[in-house]
């Protein structure tokens, strides 16, 4: 078994044996585009002969000792390396599209967002395949059906489909044909088997879910969940032992290899690759799907112990302490990619949305923590970022008359908070329709079951279910700085509104005093404060009526989350000061939890505040972030608290948690020394990265959380 | 029928098994050098002051009316202090704090209730101090309410003057007491429990014990 350290070099040194550089591929995909767009094809057309051009054109590696074949140059779709064609391509659409259709809307989520209150966009990169499907009926399976329902009724979207399974094909036998010329004849039997065959084998699963992940990564939508992996594959991996091709020793060290190639691929700058975990089976009575690969696979992820991939487990009354006891264990030891989620919770949210009870089984965080349908669900869970603190700041605006008494400011912030989320589900709308002409998703849609009986890519939301996700963040920062303004200006009347408003113009200059007030003495939301969480449910539950109503264009409708993951660092960076004692420029509050040094009650009062939500009013997510003195995690008793802590906070309804177990000293000597620290890695929002890639602002963004300071 | 209380701690992890609500009682007839809960010794309230919180800004000393508060650099002549709380409602930065707030039984109850579902695999409230056995009848009291409602419980008591108290206490002697069921006592710092044959207990040196109820 190939240690993980060796298969990052490996990825690194790769030998590319064929294909054409990252340049003359992007200048390729280019000119299929162009040509496309002169000739007047229909672009799903087009689409798919970019993808075949760019999947018959990368450049592959395999190195002697691969278990898998893996390594594609596959920088096209980055725009930061350059040579991002594609990426780039779905921005000037985008663009265009936007001008052409709502230039007003789109010119306002720019100025929106400049001024920290919102922004839209057409959300292309949360989105899972119908994993089930795919490993069902293999390539050629998917190859007949596209060929079927084109023959059948011949549209754009059938030949875009045919186009793009027959590039999927091509792209493994040409794999398979690299593999021959490197001498790894057992790769490349495997490969030649998936073009002609699904899947049989554990190693052959996996070889395809590799494969893929390059072909739909390639096409332009992030792969955002690698499906249920305990329950898709456990039937390779029984069929292995019983036919002794595996034991469960060689399963493991084969499943290490497997999540290894993710991290080495990214290292820890991409969001992660997010496997699912556990969870109820389909059909009744309700069962736990947690099984012997659920083990192997936790197993292999310890001995990673890499910030890519990321796990999540779906918990629920029935999920096997020792699977949580193992991942509490994980956590001690800093390998702490992962997140749980209630599922329970997530089935309520689900059937609320007027989702079939029979779907619920297939349940699975997309991206970070957003439910979603795996393969029948088209789900944009970041179609609007919207900060519910920014209407707070509207308050002090300029020739703002200062509100007379506490219940006036409070009306008038619900007033501005109606308005801008009114404003922002506008402009979304707009784009929920945009996907099909920015890039239209054959590979995706292929691989999904009503799309291909509609006829309907997953961009004319030809799923089953189609949602457009409205994140809110700043929930604390909201919620404290309201309280400040009435316990300063109202209750005891330390300064005046207009002074007030003066102070936080010049950034709380000359007055710390006032400011170690505002962080210190008014309620806080995050503390079991009745009064903080009662205005944070009427926060939400107004953000939560107003998105569930507006109009959209998607069967599903827009859905509200609870989270911020770091946008909350752009957002803050285009705000002035807060009443909350927060500084300008900096950070608003991190997610759905309290802000940083203001949970005084610690994490018993956040999880007391938190359960006065109702989380199944946040179909599209909700997280809190735990973050825990090493000391306070550490041994039996440690263990045993962080599961007992999931336990709890899920039964008084939480969503989504996870940990960080960091000492600041430990992160400012890694600040000072970032050779020695290469592999300390910490959970950011809903995915990890090496605390010494991230920049300054990250970093000090993440000490302040270890420390708890709100100074 | 009352308690001192210093501080309520939430999901402490190491004052008996499992997660806890810690409760920290004021008193104690101890008065060691290494104390690490020294605003523990005293049953009395006391005005705590937290300097790196401190500005200096006076506002403690023009609020207070008894001229216990001396600004630049800050100071307490703590015998012109009357606990009237003043000073800690002025001052900004939250460095002035009155520790020491008598409860009865009943009243804690609800407090060390919110935590309950956290105390499920194990865990419980835990009792520490100060000495918690010099209110042996007020926390005999509070274990009866909470072992009411299933919860498990911890105290740790010095020994040193409150073993008389420690017995009636453990045998639900004292007035109002219900307790019943098996009992764990620990002896720490070389101290032996020894079971009489007339069914009592007696320490063999006196010194620091742990009751654990089952």
């Amino acid at each position: 078994m190939m240690r993980p350290d060796q298969i990052e070099a490996s990825f690194d040194e790769a030998v590319f044996v064929d294909g054409l550089p990252i340049s003359d591929v992007s200048a390729g995909v280019r000119r299929v585009y162009d040509e496309g767009e002169r000739s007047g094809a229909p672009f799903p057309v087009t689409r798919a002969r970019m993808l075949a051009y760019a999947l018959g054109n990368a450049r592959l590696a395999v190195n002697k000792q691969d278990a898998f074949a893996g390594i594609v140059e596959r920088h096209y779709l980055d725009s930061r390396y350059g040579v991002g064609e594609i990426a780039r391509i779905q921005g000037e659409r985008a663009e265009a599209v936007a001008r052409r259709d709502f230039p007003e809307g789109f010119a306002r989520t720019n100025s929106a967002w400049a001024e920290g209150r919102f922004f839209t966009q057409a959300d292309l990169s949360h989105t899972s395949p119908d994993w089930d499907r795919l490993l069902a009926f293999g390539i050629p399976g998917l190859i007949a059906e596209a060929e079927q329902r084109h023959a059948a009724n011949p549209t754009p979207f059938t030949e875009s489909v045919v186009l793009a399974c027959h590039a999927f094909r091509d792209f493994a036998l040409r794999f398979a044909a690299v593999c021959n010329r490197e001498g790894r004849h057992d790769l490349a039997a495997t490969l030649d088997a998936l073009a002609a065959r699904p899947p049989e084998t554990l190693h052959e699963a996996l070889q395809l879910a590799i494969l893929y992940w390059h072909v739909q990564e390639t096409e332009g939508e992030w792969v955002r969940s690698f499906g249920i992996f305990d329950r898709q594959y456990l039937p390779f991996l029984e069929r292995d032992l019983a036919a002794g091709r595996l034991t469960e020793e060689s399963a493991e060290d084969m499943l290490v290899s497997f999540f290894a190639l993710f991290h080495a691929e990214s290292k820890g700058r991409d969001a992660g690759a997010p496997f699912c975990f556990g969870g109820y089976l389909p059909g009744e009575p309700l069962r736990d799907g947690s099984n012997r690969l659920t083990r192997l696979a936790w197993r292999a992820f310890r001995t990673l112990g890499t910030p890519s991939p990321k796990f999540s487990i779906r918990v629920n009354p029935d999920t096997p302490r020792e699977l949580l006891r193992f991942a509490a264990e994980c956590i001690q030891e800093g390998k702490n990619a992962m997140v749980f989620a209630n599922e329970p919770l997530v089935r309520k949210a689900m059937l609320r949305r007027g989702k079939d009870p029979s779907d619920l089984a297939n349940f699975i965080p997309i991206g970070c923590y957003e439910p979603a349908i795996m393969g029948k669900e088209l789900s944009c869970t970041m179609q609007c970022v919207f900060n519910l603190s920014k209407p707070v700041e509207d308050l002090f605006a300029d020739g703002a008359a200062a509100p007379a008494t506490w219940e006036e400011a409070e009306a008038r912030y619900f007033a501005a908070l109606e308005r801008d989320l009114r404003e922002a589900l506008a402009i979304a709308r707009r784009w929920e329709r945009a996907w099909n002409d920015i890039n239209p998703s054959p590979m995706l849609s292929a691989t999904m079951a009503e799309c291909m009986e509609r006829g309907l890519d997953v961009s004319q939301f030809g799923t089953k279910y189609a949602t457009s996700g409205v994140v809110c963040a700043g929930l604390a920062t909201a919620v404290d700085s309201l309280l400040a303004i009435r316990t300063m200006v109202f209750d005891r009347g330390m300064i005046s509104f207009d002074d007030f408003r003066a102070v936080l113009l010049a950034d709380w200059e000359g007055r710390e005093d006032l400011r170690q007030f505002a962080l210190r003495r008014p309620p806080k939301w995050g503390c079991g404060d009745e009064t903080a969480d009662a205005l944070a449910r009427r926060i939400c539950d107004l953000a939560a009526d107003l998105i569930e109503k507006a109009p959209s264009a998607k069967p599903g409708g827009f859905q509200m989350g609870l989270w911020s993951i770091d946008w909350c660092i752009g957002i803050g960076s285009n705000m002035k000061a807060t009443p909350d004692g927060r500084h300008a420029g900096t950070p608003v509050s991190k997610n759905s939890g309290a802000n940083f040094g203001c949970d005084a009650e610690g994490p018993a009062g956040v999880v007391g505040s938190l359960s006065r939500l109702d989380h199944a009013r946040f179909p599209d997510g909700a997280v809190l972030d735990v973050m825990l003195p090493p000391r306070t995690i550490a041994g039996e008793e440690g263990a045993e608290f962080l599961v007992n802590f999931v336990r709890t906070l899920f039964a008084r309804g939480g969503q989504f948690v996870h940990f960080n177990s960091l000492s600041p000293d430990k992160l400012r000597e890694a600040q000072r020394d970032p050779a020695k620290y290469r592999n300390l890695q910490v959970r950011l929002c809903g995915w990890n990265v090496r605390f010494v890639d991230l920049d300054r602002a990250h970093q000090d963004w993440i000490i302040r959380e270890a420390e708890g300071s709100g100074a | 029928m009352k308690i001192p209380v210093a501080a309520i701690r939430r999901l402490t992890l190491h004052d008996g098994p499992g997660t806890r609500t810690t409760v920290f009682v004021k008193g104690c007839p101890l008065h060691c050098r290494w104390c690490h809960n020294p605003e523990c010794l005293s049953a009395r309230p006391q005005l705590l002051f937290h300097d790196n919180h401190c500005a200096g800004c006076g506002r403690c000393a023009e609020a207070c009316p008894h001229g216990a508060h001396i600004s630049a650099p800050h100071a307490i002549d703590r015998s012109r202090c009357r606990l009237c709380g003043k000073c800690v409602d002025a001052c900004w930065r939250g460095a002035l704090e009155i520790c020491g707030r008598d409860y009865t039984p009943e009243a804690l109850l609800p407090i060390l209730m919110r935590d309950a579902d956290f105390y499920e695999s194990g865990g419980g409230v835990t009792v520490s101090g100060g000495e918690p056995l010099l209110y042996a009848e007020a926390v005999a009291r509070l274990f009866a309410l909470l072992r009411g409602h299933g919860i498990r419980l911890v105290t740790s008591a010095s020994g040193e003057s409150a073993w008389k108290a420690a017995k009636c206490f453990v045998f639900g002697s004292a007035a109002d007491a219900e307790l019943t069921g098996d009992f764990d006592l620990s002896a720490i710092s070389g101290a032996r429990i020894k079971h009489l044959d007339n069914g009592n207990l007696e320490l063999s040196v006196p010194g620091a014990f742990v009751v654990i109820v089952r």
